[in-house]
């Protein structure tokens, strides 16, 4: 596959389920090697739009490719290219942590040799060599998802579809599990991994999505993004004297988008350039507006998020 | 001492289901040989040299019912409890076929059900040699009884598709096996004879019931019992992992294609027909036996009909789906959606009564039917099975659309009040109970066939019911074709309108 194929491609994609529509004319692309985060609160449709992609859901419309595969024509190919890892699973709790490895390893149908350094190296990533010997069912939770996460890449797959991978877990493991994520991506994998929880995500994706009731509102590189939000920018102005002759003088600024009040705080959305910028903070000073701040609001993926959605998330 | 109480508590918390399973084996398994044990003591009348026929032959019956039970729990909570845990998906995402894993849950159920029958293997040993038999029939038993428990198991694990919980998996092929026993145990036709085990035990061991003097099994070419009784179980098997491997492919398909049913059916129509004619020549059928004979054929066909044709019939989902890929066209309108199920279940039904009607009207069986009354018995049955279904068919496809979640068990519940409703409005208004029987005729088209042309038989036919059931028949299944293709309609406009709006 040449590189300007994407790895995931969705096309008007629509899913519904006894007539509520989960996804709604979703158009979707993830390149090759990008860390791809789907933000949204619970029930914005992310776990269905992850089943789709892992073709254990057929959208209802709409056409899907993973790696330039077409998801109705060639499901067996695709799933050589995808690990799938669901929220969160019983696995088969009496087995072995190493069992349970070497079950999905020969499910897989790795020759033998592949089969033992491959556990060897994934025991070893997911940090769960000391309870190789131990039953699944007395595992911690997070060990539980590192071992999901495990079964999950005993195939090597080049695109990672990791579904609210740390939801429900303690701090250390959440940041264990980003820790493997991260030299994962590292590799060179692709990973499209949904969460809510926006500081999971800010560490180590370089794209984002945000998907609310259904739709894609927002996706691309956060970088983009980023830039995109520069045509209008945040300030924040701190007032401790004159606070409604500021307001008034803002108000009038001819870059002023919009504006709002909160205690000694006015928060505005600017249009204008970083002389526009000067140019008001004279004007204020100007008229004997006492001001402890003027700032400029930096865009991270929570501004993103606030700025993309209605903010229905952790 | 052995605490039962302390046993069940043990069981009860032990969540592992092969062991729990295994344990329940063992138990249930010695506490029925020794049972047996004592029956076998009787029936020989405390004469030890007798004591080997009843023992073996209880013994295999017993182990034939606790292996299709164990089967059927095992098998009915396998793929249901892997879909209530959410590890059927990452299994159905290896490199796995779906047969494969089909062939996996099958043999991996095999062992734990295989070993209640492994059991009784050292007393079944002991049972022959005391008894005098050739060593070489406990390898026919076993046979019969391992492709039993495989039939069991695969059966389970057809049902369990149809769950989202372990238990409730458990249930639903409890209760489809126990139906199947029903109709087993119930029908009285002597091809049935070769579907338990049992039969055949008998005349692996020179028994011989009445049924066997009278019907010598497939003595016209020779093939024992056993035989038919292996190929009941083999052919059973393979169509349930066939439905499972569908169901591994694509969970929302139904469970089989119209080429699998096809193949199916002429297997099973193949081997009937095989049975059928390797009677002996000499054996004569009366006709009003073979009337009632080809009613109760028809009456078992149609309800196996109906209920592939409730499951073929396309749920709203599936109905949505097909819709948003443009399938609704207005040749669709007229006839029927694409994929329906109607015109191959007609030919089947045409084909299963064509059949018998031939086989029974031919010198073999002394010409039982006259050429006329047989091809009233193919038009006007025909007629009435397709009406029969198209009223199933559609009033479950109505439902579907208008009340996804309840479409089963309304249309289930309509059909039912369809099937007993005039019995039991009858029933409620008059006195004598005989006086009742006429009313199933309404909601029973092989009946209803039977009295068209049927003198012998005229008392259950009272004038102008038969006529009734009929034209309300007709009257049902427009009005069910009706409401079925206007619901269609509105879908496929509307989701037309939402297609255009996507561009």
């Amino acid at each position: 596959m040449t590189e300007a194929v994407p790895m995931i491609r969705t096309e008007h994609l629509r899913k519904e389920f006894h007539g509520h529509v989960a996804l709604e004319n979703l158009n979707l692309e993830v390149a090759r090697g990008d860390v791809y985060g789907l933000i949204g609160p619970n029930g914005a449709g992310k776990t269905t739009l992850l089943r789709i992609l892992a073709t254990l859901e057929r959208p209802t419309y709409g056409r899907v490719s993973i790696d330039g595969l077409d998801l109705e024509t060639h499901p067996k190919e695709v799933h050589r290219r995808i690990g799938w890892m669901p929220d969160f699973q019983h696995a088969f709790e009496e087995m072995t942590v190493r069992d349970y490895l070497e079950y999905f390893a020969r499910a897989y149908k790795l020759p033998a040799d592949v089969r033992r350094k491959r556990l060897q190296h994934l025991l070893e990533l997911t940090q769960l060599e000391v309870k190789a010997g131990d039953p699944v069912g007395n595992l911690s939770r997070g060990m539980k998802q590192r071992l999901s996460l495990g079964r999950t890449l005993m195939n090597d797959p080049a695109l990672l579809l990791l579904d609210e991978p740390t939801s429900g877990l303690d701090p250390k493991a959440r940041i264990d599990f980003r820790g493997i994520v991260k030299s994962l991506a590292a590799e060179g994998k692709t990973v499209l991994i949904s969460s809510h929880i926006l500081e999971d995500l800010s560490d180590f994706c370089n794209s984002v999505g945000i998907l609310e009731k259904g739709r894609m509102v927002e996706s691309g590189r956060i970088a983009s993004i980023v830039a995109r939000m520069k045509a209008a920018t945040q300030l924040r102005v701190r007032v401790l004297a004159g606070l409604d002759r500021a307001a008034a003088l803002v108000r009038e600024c001819p870059h002023t988008v919009s504006l709002q009040v909160a205690g000694e705080w006015i928060e505005v959305t600017f249009s204008g350039g970083a002389s526009e910028q000067a140019d008001l903070l004279a004007g204020l000073s100007a008229a004997g507006v006492r001001m402890a701040a003027f700032e400029e609001r930096r865009a991270g993926l929570e501004e993103i998020f606030l700025r993309g959605s209605s903010g229905e998330v952790s | 001492m052995f605490d039962n109480a302390e046993f069940v508590r043990n069981l009860r918390g032990d969540k592992d289901l092969p062991r729990g399973a295994l344990h329940v084996a063992c138990y249930v398994v010695m506490a029925g040989l020794w049972v047996l044990y004592h029956y076998a003591r009787f029936q020989a009348g405390e004469a030890p040299a007798r004591l080997a026929e009843p023992f073996l032959v209880g013994m295999m019956a017993f182990h034939f019912v606790a292996a299709a039970f164990a089967g059927l729990l095992a098998g009915g909570a396998s793929i249901a409890r892997d879909k209530e845990n959410g590890t059927l998906d990452s299994q159905r995402l290896t490199a796995l076929s779906p047969v494969e894993l089909a062939l996996g849950k099958l043999f991996g159920l095999m062992a734990p059900v295989h070993f209640v029958n492994l059991l009784g293997l050292p007393m079944a040993l002991a049972a022959v040699l005391l008894g005098g038999y050739d060593p070489l029939l406990l390898l026919a038993v076993f046979a019969i009884l391992t492709m039993a428990s495989l039939f069991y198991c695969a059966l389970g694990l057809l049902m369990s598709t149809g769950a989202t919980k372990g238990d409730n998996g458990s249930g639903n092929a409890m209760i489809g096996g126990l139906l199947l026993t029903g109709v087993l145990a119930g029908c009285p036709m002597p091809v049935l004879e070769g579907l338990t085990p049992v039969p055949a035990l008998f005349h692996l061991m020179n028994c011989q019931r009445a049924v066997e003097r009278y019907y010598p099994p497939l003595a016209g070419v020779g093939i024992p019992i056993e035989l038919i009784t292996l190929l009941f179980y083999t052919l059973g098997t393979l169509a349930c992992v066939i439905g499972v491997t569908r169901y591994f492919e694509n969970p929302s398909a139904p469970p089989w294609t119209r080429r699998q049913l096809l193949i199916g059916y002429a297997g099973v129509m193949g081997a009937g027909l095989a049975f059928l004619l390797s009677f002996p020549a000499e054996i004569r059928v009366d006709g009003t036996s073979v009337l009632l004979g080809i009613a109760m054929f028809q009456s078992i066909l149609l309800v196996a009909l109906l209920g592939c044709g409730l499951l073929l019939t396309p749920d709203r989902e599936r109905t949505e789906l097909e819709l948003w890929r443009g399938a609704a066209s207005w040749r669709e309108m007229l006839f029927g959606e694409r994929g329906s199920p109607l015109p191959f279940l007609l030919l089947t039904a045409m084909l299963a009564n064509a059949v018998p009607l031939t086989l029974w009207a031919s010198p073999t069986f002394g010409g039982a039917i006259p050429p006329q009354e047989m091809v009233l018995l193919l038009v006007v049955g025909n007629a009435l099975i397709f009406l029969s279904l198209k009223l199933a068919g559609k009033l479950h496809e109505y439902l579907g659309l208008v009340a996804p979640a309840y479409a089963r068990f309304l249309t289930l519940m309509v059909l039912l009040f369809a099937a007993l409703g005039p019995l039991g409005i009858g029933m409620s208004m008059l006195d004598r109970f005989e006086e009742y029987l006429p009313l199933l005729l309404l909601a029973n088209p092989p009946f209803v066939l039977i009295n068209l042309v049927s003198a012998s038989h005229h008392s259950y036919d009272p004038p102008g019911l038969a006529t009734t059931s009929i034209l309300l028949l007709c009257v049902a299944a427009s009005a069910a074709c009706f409401l079925a293709s206007r619901r269609r309609a509105q879908l496929a406009a509307e989701i037309a309108r939402r297609r255009e709006a996507l561009g």
